[in-house]
């Protein structure tokens, strides 16, 4: 009897498949998330990045790796011992004709099957507009490949794909914001984020936290900035929030000789007006994922509206020192007055050590709204305001 | 009026320049680069980004050189790419821009040749499209003899009885190539090259020399400031050594539209794809077929050399211990950056070499030593 009902459990038990919670998770975890559940699988997320994911992670990888794939590493191993069925790793390349994620994402699933013994089968589908040009039916054909897995009624897998591709629309929407609201926040209407804790009085600052996805969103990886701020008075708006037509025109910006600034809305001009602005053919930045990085900087620097920007780059990230050195030389060129900090993560930022730095870069700011000016010797002595003070 | 330059790269920087006459651009509009030395590297690394690969740092500094010199019009690479590669011409206009420089740039879509065509021709004297096409068939005629007379090179060196011999060959042959002008000619003294270096250069047939591939990323590969005189090194010590990567990949226009003809680095790439199932950017997953392929063949060792942050040449070089593991093919891996020194660079060779020799001593079981000649060592 007992045995009968051991079989009836094992045929009942839905396939489980692990998401390591790192790099592009945080980018697309409502899509995913949704689109296996609705095939009928249990997915598995590895634990939050903790003081073992970490130290896993960097004695697994190479030096040079950056500080989140090393995360990463230590999620998959996370993972390993939990009786998975499959592990979810795609190849993603690109998404839009002219843009293209981190080239690390791509070998990241053949990575981890030479790296790592006994991990369970990945499956990792390798999507690529820009460069192989792939499209509708290819992105169809991966939906049933991996539904074939978990169920046989394909009328189920389109409904799980639909629903996967709605549920992230959706949390896009909820997630970025509109010109009006933003423009709100700027005027201290309302709150985006968390409130600000100012228990002594202190004057509420307005801060743009820009970042990769994976980073502002891992408190340990980011070593709890977003608390750390808050508790410092801080509210915040991060780059995920930004609208995108805002960060387009910054995009556009890039392209332009002397970076457009005589004209205010550049991405309203015709096209043919337009091409006298342009640079030349073959000047753009096609990394999808700095561009809101590049584009909030920018935004900020130009309009003047908020106290300060802080950006958050891991160490070695290949992408994120061509967006730091456009949004460096920008705020260069048009002689910005809002303060920009670049603050650099790694394996070995101590706690204490960064907490003093936000402290130091919030008395900054304070000093810079209360008073008008920073005093000389701190402009001198600290290289805060523009250069990378890490 | 606009003077023309384009950043140094290694032994294709005379391709480069040939392009340009082959253009009739007028010599004194054309702003050639010197050879890289520290200088230009130290000028590179200082206003380029810190975590920027070497090559930018490199191209840059040899761009700026030019512009000091009175360059005003830049050809670098442009476009949507997969690597940080194609993202050099527009962030080093910036860089420039803000240097106080006025220089317009022309950034070139490899992956476009048409493009390419088109930019070349808005700098060539009037020339129509066939003539811009004829113009560009001599340069990638021309790749192909200057490849082939580094793949000799890096033999020859590595037997030959008298040291520099080769040396003085090479120059003669370089020197002959670039005064011709016309493709039949080219194509002609090309099948002479391979009977030249055999009838002046005597070689020890009975050397035994170890066969050692270089893989990595092309740029590094190509540039002897970067590597460090890495072939010479190799050869020095008595081994024969040959690069897997061309600038082939990019010219060789006819190969990519015969569909009978397989590139080079499509054979690598079908090697590579049980262990890197798509392309990752660079020459990533070409270092990891190249190793497979030259395993099958006999060959003893690899050099793996990219730059430091190298984002595809790091995904391949994690998979590279299991290739390794699974073939018996050993990979000595050198990371190269500005502040490479020569003295660690030398003694990691020196090590790697007589850890290959011995690994060969203890694979071959006695047998003879085989005879040595171009044609055993040639896989083309």
């Amino acid at each position: 009897m007992s045995k009968r009902f051991d079989n009836h459990k094992l045929k009942r038990r839905k396939k489980r498949v692990g998401f390591p919670r790192g790099l592009l998770y945080y980018y697309f975890k409502d899509m995913w998330e949704t689109f296996f559940v609705k095939l009928g699988a249990e997915v598995i997320l590895s634990s939050p990045t903790n003081k073992i994911t970490k130290e896993r992670g960097v004695l697994e990888t190479l030096d040079d790796e950056c500080y989140s794939t090393k995360l990463y590493h230590g999620h998959v191993l996370d993972l390993a011992d939990k009786d998975l069925d499959y592990l979810f790793v795609p190849r993603f390349a690109s998404r839009k004709k002219r843009e293209v994620g981190c080239p690390k994402f791509v070998a990241l699933a053949d990575i981890l099957k030479y790296t790592k013994k006994d991990l369970p089968p990945i499956i990792g589908p390798y999507y690529s507009t820009s460069r192989e040009k792939h499209g509708f039916w290819r992105l169809t054909k991966i939906i049933f490949e991996i539904g074939f897995k978990f169920t046989k009624n394909p009328l189920r897998i389109i409904r799980a794909a639909i629903l996967s591709l709605r549920a992230h629309r959706r949390a896009q929407d909820e997630l970025i914001i509109s010109e009006e609201t933003l423009k709100k926040w700027e005027r201290s209407e309302i709150l985006l984020n968390d409130a600000p804790i100012n228990d002594n009085g202190e004057e509420v600052l307005k801060v743009a936290l820009v970042g990769h996805n994976y980073v502002l969103n891992d408190d340990y990886a980011s070593l709890g900035v977003r608390q750390k701020l808050q508790k410092l008075g801080v509210d915040l708006v991060t780059s995920q929030q930004m609208p995108r037509n805002l960060i387009e025109r910054q995009l556009l910006r890039l392209s332009m000789i002397d970076f457009g600034l005589e004209i205010s809305e550049p991405e309203k001009l015709p096209l043919k007006e337009l091409e006298k602005y342009l640079v030349g053919r073959n000047d753009y930045l096609y990394f999808e994922f700095e561009h809101e990085i590049v584009g909030t900087a920018m935004h900020y620097l130009e309009n003047q509206k908020i106290d300060g920007i802080l950006m958050l780059v891991n160490f070695i990230c290949g992408p994120v020192s061509v967006s730091m050195e456009y949004a460096k030389h920008f705020a260069k060129k048009i002689q910005a007055e809002t303060p920009l900090a670049i603050l650099t993560l790694d394996a070995h930022t101590g706690d204490a050590g960064f907490q003093t730095r936000l402290e130091a870069f919030c008395d900054i700011l304070r000093m810079k709204k209360n008073k008008g000016f920073v005093p000389e010797v701190i402009e001198k002595e600290s290289d805060i305001l523009l250069k990378n003070w890490s | 009026m606009s003077y023309i330059t384009y950043p140094h790269f290694g032994p294709m920087t005379l391709l480069f320049k040939s392009i340009f006459q082959e253009m009739e651009v007028p010599e004194e509009r054309i702003i050639n680069p010197h050879t890289p030395n520290k200088r230009t590297l130290d000028i590179g690394s200082k206003h380029s980004p810190e975590w920027m690969c070497t090559p930018f740092k490199l191209s840059l500094g040899s761009l700026i050189e030019c512009i000091d010199r009175g360059a005003n019009h830049v050809f670098q690479i442009g476009g949507i790419g997969t690597c940080r590669a194609s993202c050099y011409g527009p962030v080093q206009r910036v860089i420039t821009e803000e240097l106080g420089y006025k220089v317009k740039y022309t950034n070139i879509d490899y992956h476009k040749p048409m493009d390419m065509l088109r930019d070349l021709q808005s700098v060539s004297n009037n020339f129509n499209t066939w003539q811009a096409l004829g113009a560009l068939r001599k340069i990638w005629v021309k790749n192909h003899s200057l490849d082939l007379v580094e793949h000799l090179i890096n033999f020859y060196r590595g037997v030959e009885l008298e040291k520099g011999e080769t040396d003085r060959v090479a120059k003669e042959v370089h020197n002959k190539l670039f005064s011709i002008h016309r493709v039949k000619e080219i194509k002609e003294y090309h099948k002479l090259i391979p009977k030249m270096f055999e009838d002046q250069v005597q070689i020890d047939e009975y050397a035994d020399p170890l066969k050692i591939g270089i893989i990595g990323e092309i740029y590094v590969v190509l540039e002897p400031m970067l590597h460090l005189n890495l072939y010479r090194r190799l050869n020095d010590l008595g081994v024969i050594c040959r690069n897997t990567v061309s600038l082939k990949k990019f010219t060789d226009l006819p190969a990519k539209l015969n569909p009978f003809v397989k590139e080079y680095y499509k054979i690598y790439r079908e090697k590579a794809r049980p262990y890197m199932q798509q392309y990752a950017g660079g020459d990533g997953q070409e270092s990891l077929g190249a190793t497979i392929l030259l395993r099958e063949m006999g060959w003893d060792g690899m050099v793996h050399v990219w730059p430091f942050s190298c984002m595809p040449e790091l995904s391949a070089q994690t998979i590279i211990p299991s290739i390794s593991e699974d073939y018996g093919m050993p990979v000595l891996p050198l990371i190269v950056d500005e502040q490479t020194g020569e003295a660690g660079f030398q003694t990691r060779l020196e090590a790697f070499i007589d850890m290959l020799k011995i690994k060969r001593e203890s694979e071959r079981n006695g047998q003879p030593v085989e005879k040595i000649s171009w044609d055993t060592f040639n896989y083309d």
